[in-house]
């Protein structure tokens, strides 16, 4: 096992070593100067441009520009954000917390409907309740996630008005506080779930044929003639047993909910990293732009990295190739 | 000698094993909600082609600025846009684009996937590892924002390099879906016995494991071209998908953007999003019908 994990690490860093030259390509055909957000007055005349660019290293050799791009990046030297004025790294950590804290409760809702949803399914599997459940399963797989989140947005933010419509935390409120929290938490409910209530249908299916598989298995009957209560054997046993591979869901729930950030932030007009995203691109702050790709491609790189190492330690066969 | 056997001896007709085609539509009328599925499909799409043929798309992308945001009404069927273009009009064009659209990514996705799965999976080793990889690699990206940036660095964007940049990022996952079945296809006796003889590789793959996979490269692109129409409008709702001369069902959902359209003129925004989550459902109930059908398994 170890020998896989020390490998699917070392796969990594050819993978980092891609991401960061296309993220690189990227930036270089982007205006400007998208890897420092220095600027370069378009107005002025072609000489002076051009000695500036000379300056700047932006008429360098490429493999010079990735080097000098890299190490700064290395060095924590993202750039200047053009149309706010401060470090890059300033502008993404306002936001990242947010991102952060809305995914964490999205994950909390994702589990929190798929776990009962899925032993119940599997338990009754064929009843009516189950047909209720996979039919949702279905609907919720064909259903793209953000129609049903402005859906959601237009019912229960603008028509029963029982959520806010956006930002992330009312501005009244102080911070530190505990009505700071709460106004927080009120705020990421509405997206968080819409997202979860669609997201989670996979797992679902996965645990219902999980528990559909294991009920046969002795070690249920043992568990049956021992007279443990029925349910118990379903929240204990079975569920145990399916713990991991649920589990591995994780990684790639983080990279999907990376992904979707910049679809329901836009939606709820949530300030994180999506919305953060998309309003650079459309200021044409191109040094925030690279940085928040590279960022997040990091992320997602790190996610799928975690399910992998899950599913090596559940399923051996993964390991052999 | 007699070497004839009388199949028919009881008076009984020979049972033939019906072919795949006879079975899926066998499955389908089995199966209501599928059957009805497909039927409001296809009436969807004969209704929206034929409408678009006829009507004049310049006539509906006219601003008419005495005629703004309109409720519904007898004229307007589903009222007017902030431009006073009737939305009902758009809802047509976009309906039709964003299908043509989505269709054309599937298409082309469908192609390149089914060639390097079958490639990786029919000669395997170092080739299939390559592949393998690279396709590890782009599932692991943050799509959404790559699309993104090459949709806003693309000097001259047009629906071409739209379909273009879809399938870079999407052919990845049928890939990966064909490779794996092609794998467990390959140790079959069949494909043995034509390396045996000395059939060229192509042939084999293309004409033999081919059509033994096929049935799931069919469920596969039909389920992806629900998927693409979903992906598609998303990308155009966020204003980075289609050029605003050709809208989609995306740009109409984009007008809702604006909390006041969303709020207070719901005949903007509701009838695309309707459209598409019915499209989406019933492409969706028919694929999986499908899928039924070409698996003994889960036949009933």
């Amino acid at each position: 096992m170890w020998k896989f994990i020390v490998r699917r690490l070392l796969m990594m860093i050819p993978q980092l070593f891609i991401l960061s030259v296309l993220v690189f390509m990227m930036a270089k055909a982007m205006p400007g100067d998208a890897l420092g957000g220095r600027e370069i007055d378009p107005r002025a005349n072609p000489d002076v441009i051009e000695a500036q660019r000379e300056k700047m290293g932006l008429n360098d050799p490429w493999h010079e520009q990735y080097i000098r791009w890299v190490s700064n990046v290395s060095k924590g030297d993202w750039g200047v954000s053009y149309t706010h004025k401060v470090q890059v790294t300033d502008v993404i950590e306002d936001r990242i917390w947010n991102t952060v804290n809305l995914a964490l409760l999205t994950l909390i809702f994702t589990y929190l409907i798929a776990i009962p949803l899925g032993l119940i399914s599997g338990r009754y599997s064929d009843s009516w309740i189950d047909k209720v459940i996979t039919g949702y399963t279905y609907i919720g797989f064909a259903t793209p996630m953000f129609i049903f989140a402005i859906i959601m947005l237009f019912v229960f933010g603008f028509s029963l008005d029982l959520f806010p419509t956006g930002g992330s935390v009312n501005p009244t409120v102080e911070e530190g506080t505990f009505a700071y929290v709460l106004s927080k938490i009120n705020h990421m409910i509405l997206p968080a779930f819409s997202t979860a209530i669609v997201s989670t249908t996979v797992i679902i299916q996965y645990l219902r044929n999980e528990v559909i598989d294991n009920k046969m298995k002795d070690f249920v009957r043992t568990a049956k003639a021992k007279g443990v209560p029925e349910t118990n054997i379903y929240t204990h046993h079975v569920l145990r047993n399916s713990f991991l591979p649920i589990a591995a869901f994780l990684g790639y729930e983080i990279t999907g909910l990376v992904g979707g950030a910049v679809i329901i932030e836009t939606i709820f007009n949530y300030p994180g990293i999506g919305q953060l995203f998309l309003s650079s691109v459309h200021a044409r702050d191109f040094s925030v732009v690279t940085a928040v790709v590279m960022m997040t491609g990091f992320a997602t790189l790190l996610g799928t990295l975690l399910s992998d190492i899950i599913l090596s330690i559940v399923d051996p066969r993964i390991r052999i190739d | 000698m007699e070497l004839n056997v009388n199949t028919e001896k009881h008076g009984q007709p020979i049972q033939i094993t019906p072919s795949g085609r006879q079975l899926i539509w066998q499955q389908m009328k089995k199966d209501r909600l599928a059957m009805g599925s497909f039927i409001l499909l296809v009436s969807i799409l004969l209704f929206v082609y034929s409408a678009a043929f006829v009507m004049d798309a310049e006539e509906v992308a006219r601003i008419n600025l005495r005629a703004l945001h309109q409720p519904p009404s007898l004229e307007h069927w589903l009222g007017t846009d902030y431009g006073g273009r009737d939305v009902f009009g758009q809802l047509i064009i976009g309906t039709r684009n964003s299908f043509t659209i989505s269709f054309c990514i599937t298409l082309l996705t469908a192609l390149i996937g089914l060639t390097t799965g079958l490639v990786a999976g029919y000669f395997g080793g170092v080739t299939d590892h390559v592949v393998m990889r690279i396709i590890d690699f782009i599932i692991s990206l943050p799509t959404t924002m790559f699309i993104i940036v090459l949709v806003t660095i693309i000097p001259e964007f047009t629906i071409w390099s739209f379909i273009l940049v879809m399938t870079l990022f999407y052919w990845t996952g049928k890939a990966r879906l064909i490779r794996s079945k092609v794998l467990a296809e390959r140790e079959l006796d069949y494909v043995q016995a034509s390396q045996t003889l000395g059939t060229p590789h192509w042939k084999i793959m293309f004409f033999q494991i081919f059509p033994n996979v096929s049935s799931i490269i069919i469920v596969n692109f039909i389920l992806n071209l629900a998927g693409n129409i979903g992906l598609e409008s998303a990308l155009t709702y966020l204003g980075f998908g289609l050029p605003e001369s050709t809208p989609s069902l995306g740009t109409l959902i984009s007008y809702a953007r604006n909390p006041d359209v969303l709020e207070h003129k719901w005949w903007v925004w509701l009838p695309a999003s309707v459209m598409i989550l019915v499209m989406m459902l019933s492409i969706n109930f028919v694929g999986q019908a499908i899928k039924r059908a070409t698996d003994a398994r889960q036949r009933r």
